[in-house]
């Protein structure tokens, strides 16, 4: 029988045999084949205790692990480029202009009535295509207001468009109203956004 | 143009002229609305505000340079007018 001595518990690992017939003395060594009860009662204890301490342990430092990392994520989180959508977003609504988030939820003839107010503001905010939406609205509901209102808000809707970055836009919506009476406002200020747009793009291959 | 009406031929409560205007030029402008004070405003620069003379006229000396030239009175759409700023040289 051997005995490995663990501070002050003892420890059996295993049964060795000697054979005393061949005069040598070969030791062999079965695996497997202690259980509990071969035990002591005290290293019985003593390796209860082990266990118990080694939950223990693993257990604190599972909860140490998440509340190390738990708290350093929002930090990491917010230097990736793969930050959660929903949070960007709600983000990128807090720094719009007080103006900008009023356009979305304006009753539509206030915002017609409004419109030429919002284009003014749009133009300090060239190139901020988060702010297009409100005046996208604006040209939806530019189409089912009375003249003249409907044709000087699609106008004033276009312009801020294009001053936004949306010529894009301007070009479905003047696809959509060519062919109407009216809207000469509108469809003016279209022509000139997407003339405009062409020679810049022009300038731009020809550097 | 029809002075004793509310609104201008296309709607709007301004006429300018020249129209369009000219950047360094003087813009002469002319209101047909209850508003005692306008205002004008080139590209993303502050409003300047003006009271117009009891015929609604108004003067803007020299046009600053810019793209666009805006008028309001801040009554609604009709009291508002863009206009692109032409540049001769």
């Amino acid at each position: 029988m051997v005995h490995l001595v663990f501070g002050s518990s003892k420890m059996h690992i295993g049964r060795f045999s000697s054979s005393p017939s061949s005069q040598q003395t070969s030791v062999s060594y079965s695996r497997g084949s202690w259980s509990k009860e071969d035990l002591d009662p005290s290293t019985s204890q003593a390796i209860d205790r082990r266990r118990w301490l080694l939950g223990a342990g693993f257990f604190l430092a599972g909860a140490g692990a998440v509340v190390t990392f738990g708290s350093l994520k929002p930090a990491a989180a917010s230097k990736s480029p793969s930050r959660d959508k929903s949070t960007a977003t709600a983000r990128k609504q807090e720094d719009l202009p007080a103006w900008a988030l009023e356009m979305r939820e304006l009753p539509a003839e206030e915002l017609i009535s409004k419109a030429g107010d919002f284009e003014r503001k749009s133009t300090r905010h060239y190139g901020d295509r988060r702010l297009a939406i409100g005046f996208e609205r604006l040209l939806i509901h530019a189409l089912k207001a009375r003249f003249p209102e409907c044709d000087l808000a699609g106008a004033c809707a276009a312009r801020s468009l294009a001053r936004l970055g949306r010529v894009d836009l301007v070009g479905i919506w003047l696809s959509e109203i060519d062919a109407r009476e009216g809207f000469l406002e509108t469809k003016s200020a279209a022509h000139k956004v997407l003339a405009r747009e062409a020679r810049r793009r022009k300038r731009l291959h020809n550097q | 143009m029809s002075a004793s009406g509310q609104y201008m031929k296309d709607g709007s409560r301004f006429k300018i002229d020249p129209d369009p205007p000219i950047a360094g030029n003087s813009v002469c402008v002319t209101y047909i609305g209850a508003a005692s004070e306008v205002e004008w405003q080139v590209d993303g620069d502050d409003p300047v505000k003006v009271k117009p003379d009891k015929d609604g006229k108004f003067k803007i000396k020299s046009l600053p340079s810019g793209d666009e030239l805006f008028l309001s009175d801040n009554r609604g759409l009709p009291g508002y007018l863009q206009r692109d700023i032409t540049h001769l040289n």
